[in-house]
């Protein structure tokens, strides 16, 4: 039971078990640098499509011009 | 049908005759879309080596010191060809011909730019920083030269707009579509020169 349990328990714990695959250590000081370009590199794909989207939407309703 | 009916029905929007986006506009955009992704990534990895640079300095000690101030300069004058290509658009609305002596003006600047990055190159790799003397002179090449590159091609397909004008054959679209990829090569040299340089 204890067997079944324990990985189970420690896999909602990921940094107290190591068990992140890319990030390594845990308690390296430089996963801040990872997070960053992470969260950037996720927000700016989307941030550059609501810009072309607004751009586009803006076109659209603008007068047509003769 | 009586007069009072006729009165309240709907008035029909214009249809629209032309796209609400030019083709070559549109296009641009989305290359733009990925160029600014494929620098993204080369930031992204200088950052994440940067902070996990063995020494904790960075530029790793011994390597030649980047020619920031000098680079600033030439910084000013990407720039300054960036404003001359917008006023250069301003221009177009009036007169093709108009616009050719400030994109002319666009094509020197640019052309002095790129000139001193190879020539910063050339002498920095007589210094002893290559591609492979660390992490961080492989990243500087990368990232500037990648620039560099996108330059000379601004300025080749500012060429080709000059002969285009020249023969009066240059449609607004497509010199919109030359501008944004000319204002994107503008926009992005101080990001990189600020994470690179400084």
């Amino acid at each position: 039971m204890t067997a079944r349990v324990l990985p189970l328990l420690l896999g909602a714990f990921p940094s107290a078990a190591w068990a992140c695959p890319s990030c390594a250590d845990p308690k390296d000081p430089t996963q801040a640098a990872f997070l960053g370009p992470t969260i950037f590199m996720s927000l700016l794909p989307l941030a550059m499509m609501a810009g072309i989207f607004s751009y586009l939407w803006w076109a659209m309703r603008r007068p047509m011009s003769t | 049908m009586s007069v009072a009916e006729i009165a309240v029905l709907p008035v029909p929007r214009p249809r629209r005759t032309k796209p609400v986006v030019e083709s070559a506009v549109l296009g641009m955009l989305i290359f733009v879309y990925t160029e600014v992704m494929f620098f993204a990534a080369m930031l992204s990895g200088y950052h994440i080596d940067q902070a996990r640079s063995i020494t904790g300095v960075w530029p790793p000690p011994g390597e030649p010191a980047l020619p920031a101030a000098a680079t600033a300069v030439t910084t000013v004058a990407l720039i300054a060809s960036g404003v001359a290509v917008f006023l250069a658009g301003r221009r177009f609305r009036e007169s093709s011909a108009a616009a050719l002596l400030p994109l002319r003006i666009a094509a020197v600047l640019a052309s002095l730019f790129v000139g001193w990055q190879v020539y910063e190159a050339v002498k920095l790799v007589g210094e002893g920083l290559t591609l492979q003397t660390s992490a961080h002179s492989g990243f500087f090449y990368m990232i500037v030269g990648s620039h560099a590159v996108h330059c000379v091609v601004a300025i080749g397909i500012l060429a080709w707009t000059l002969a285009r004008i020249g023969r009066g054959a240059l449609s607004a679209p497509a010199f919109q579509a030359v501008r944004i990829f000319w204002y994107f090569v503008v926009g992005l040299w101080p990001f990189l020169y600020g994470v690179v340089y400084l």
